[in-house]
């Protein structure tokens, strides 16, 4: 029978594969595409790993917003990607042994689902037995985003928001900024 | 009966990935990404019912739009050359 790491492998697998392609593609517009592609496979494997809200931010962040973020700046740019001509060797070595670490270390984490692993057993018992009196929202993951960690979102959304106004303040000058560029780059050559 | 759906949406899966990485064009990889997409909202719907969770199937739904919408997105960033207004 199907089991749930069955399904698990072959979605990893094909991120895998996707990851691969990735490395390989030297045009800017497949990468954009294989990234979406890789995103909507991840919001799979949260759905089979039972977190549904982050499956669900994957998907529109991942695969739908950032996917149209990176189209409009690429309109900006050259389509090919430069060859890289640096040897990859040992970035590639530092990668490895780091994720050799991270491999290692995973071992020692608790069994996912565990009720006596520490994660279950600090505060959270707290926040399950008082959200409806303390609060009063029936939802526990709302009411511990939007009020016992109220101050986190509300920084979160600050640094989001600037973020986003950031983008703008860029984006706004940039014709401006693209055209001084290509005088300055006409006086070099005429000079 | 689930085991032959899911049978069937893994064997597409692995067809339409690679038409993804062997892709000819542009446009056979864009579609090939939006095929994913389908192949994926379905797989949402089977896990819901595999796992008696009905409302996935509103899941399913936002993401056969976001899929839409990625779509059209890069279409149209081929037709008009930008991602801005209606300028032609």
């Amino acid at each position: 029978m199907i089991s749930e790491l069955m399904i698990n492998a072959f979605l990893v697998s094909i991120m895998l594969a996707i990851g691969i392609a990735l490395l390989k593609s030297r045009s800017v517009i497949y990468t954009v595409l294989l990234t979406s592609a890789y995103s909507l496979v991840a919001a799979l494997m949260f759905i089979t790993l039972d977190a549904v809200d982050v499956a669900f931010t994957e998907a529109s962040v991942g695969a739908g917003i950032s996917t149209v973020l990176f189209l409009a700046a690429m309109a900006f740019l050259p389509k090919k990607e430069e060859q890289t001509v640096n040897n990859q060797a040992f970035p590639a070595v530092i990668c490895l042994v780091l994720g050799g670490v991270l491999i290692w270390c995973s071992y020692d984490l608790p069994e996912i689902g565990l009720a006596t692993s520490p994660i279950h057993q600090h505060i959270v018992p707290e926040y399950i037995l008082g959200s409806r009196d303390d609060i009063g929202i029936p939802n526990i993951v709302t009411s511990v985003l939007a009020s016992y960690r109220g101050y986190d979102t509300f920084g979160e959304t600050i640094v989001v928001f600037t973020a986003g106004i950031a983008v703008l303040a860029i984006l706004k000058n940039n014709k401006k900024t693209l055209n001084k560029i290509k005088s300055q780059k006409k006086v070099v050559k005429n000079g | 009966m689930f085991l032959a759906a899911l049978t069937a949406c893994a064997v597409s899966a692995l067809l339409v990935l690679a038409r993804i990485i062997l892709g000819k064009t542009t446009f056979d990889r864009v579609l090939a990404v939006n095929s994913l997409g389908t192949i994926i909202v379905i797989g949402i719907a089977l896990h819901g019912f595999y796992a008696n969770r009905p409302e996935f199937l509103d899941i399913a739904i936002v993401y056969a739009l976001i899929n839409f919408i990625g779509t059209v997105a890069i279409l149209k960033l081929f037709s008009t050359g930008s991602l801005k207004g209606n300028n032609k």
